[in-house]
């Protein structure tokens, strides 16, 4: 295939599809995305690009992630942690229901007439 | 839960660039299985594909905002993400020598409801030569850089800049007519 000279809009096509593909090395890579910070017309061509090629990921078999993702994701987002871990929580319905379990034998045995 | 609509996901997402926590909660049970996917293809292994798909959600709560429904698909906003993500952590690791890495796609595997512009490019694809439309599949899959696609296809690195920026312009010019 003998190479075609291009154009500079042509280059910033190919680049641009290049870029959205993820198959340019490092150095390019950075430059490039430098490019897309500062430079609109080129984000936007990226941006088709991104979306033209998305839906080959659709031909990959979705996998269900291992709960401890989202907790992970909770965790660092929310600053909150997995259920398992509301230690307090449970430690407060324990004494609770021990409460109220004394409470009722004490009724029981105090009630006149048992 | 099933969302059928890639409105309902974009609506989604422009209520999670409102804080809205509840949108974010639906979006991760509805994409997650697809997104771990796409991480577990580009990961070195299944420990990093969930680290980076962690940072990926992470990523997605603080850029809804800059998601704009007009230009491009929810689901492709979502993927794009996430693939960038993967392939600049992956990149940024060092490479051991001899790594196999990943295999190739398997033109076997196939994902669930096969919605037209899947259909659309997959159509483009066939449209190539065997060996150039896997090797843009690769690229985008495994997230494969030139060189990488250089060394697994025995190809000088030229020769694979030129296939591929061929395969892309042919891509182009058929999802266009």
């Amino acid at each position: 295939m003998t190479p075609v000279p291009l154009n500079p809009a042509d280059a910033d096509e190919l680049l641009a599809a290049e870029y959205a593909l993820g198959v340019l090395s490092d150095q390019e890579r950075a430059r490039a995305s430098l490019r897309v910070a500062a430079e609109p017309d080129f984000a936007e061509r990226v941006t088709v690009w991104q979306d033209r090629l998305a839906p080959l990921a659709e031909r990959i078999t979705p996998v269900t992630p291992p709960r401890r993702v989202k907790e992970m994701v909770d965790l660092t987002l929310f600053r909150e942690l997995p259920p398992r871990l509301h230690i307090s929580r449970w430690l407060w319905r324990g004494v609770l229901v021990a409460t109220v379990s004394a409470l009722a034998l004490a009724l029981l045995f105090l009630l006149p007439g048992a | 839960m099933v969302l059928r609509q890639t409105d309902d996901l974009g609506r989604l997402i422009l209520r999670v660039a409102l804080r809205d926590r509840r949108a974010f909660e639906r979006i991760y049970a509805a994409t997650s299985p697809r997104l771990f996917a796409v991480t577990l293809k580009i990961a070195r292994d299944p420990s990093e594909a969930e680290d980076i798909l962690h940072e990926a959600y992470v990523r997605i709560w603080h850029r809804a905002a800059s998601y704009a429904p007009e230009s491009g698909s929810a689901m492709g906003w979502l993927v794009t993400q996430t693939r960038n993500l993967a392939i600049d952590i992956v990149r940024a690791e060092p490479r051991a020598v001899g790594d196999p890495g990943p295999t190739h796609v398997g033109a076997a595997e196939n994902g669930l409801n096969g919605g037209t512009e899947r259909e659309l490019i997959e159509r483009c694809l066939a449209s190539l030569d065997e060996d150039k439309a896997r090797a843009l599949r690769d690229a985008y899959i495994l997230g494969w850089s030139y060189k990488d696609l250089a060394d697994r296809h025995r190809t000088p690195i030229n020769t694979m800049r030129t296939w591929l920026r061929g395969s892309l312009v042919a891509l182009k010019r058929c999802l266009e007519t």
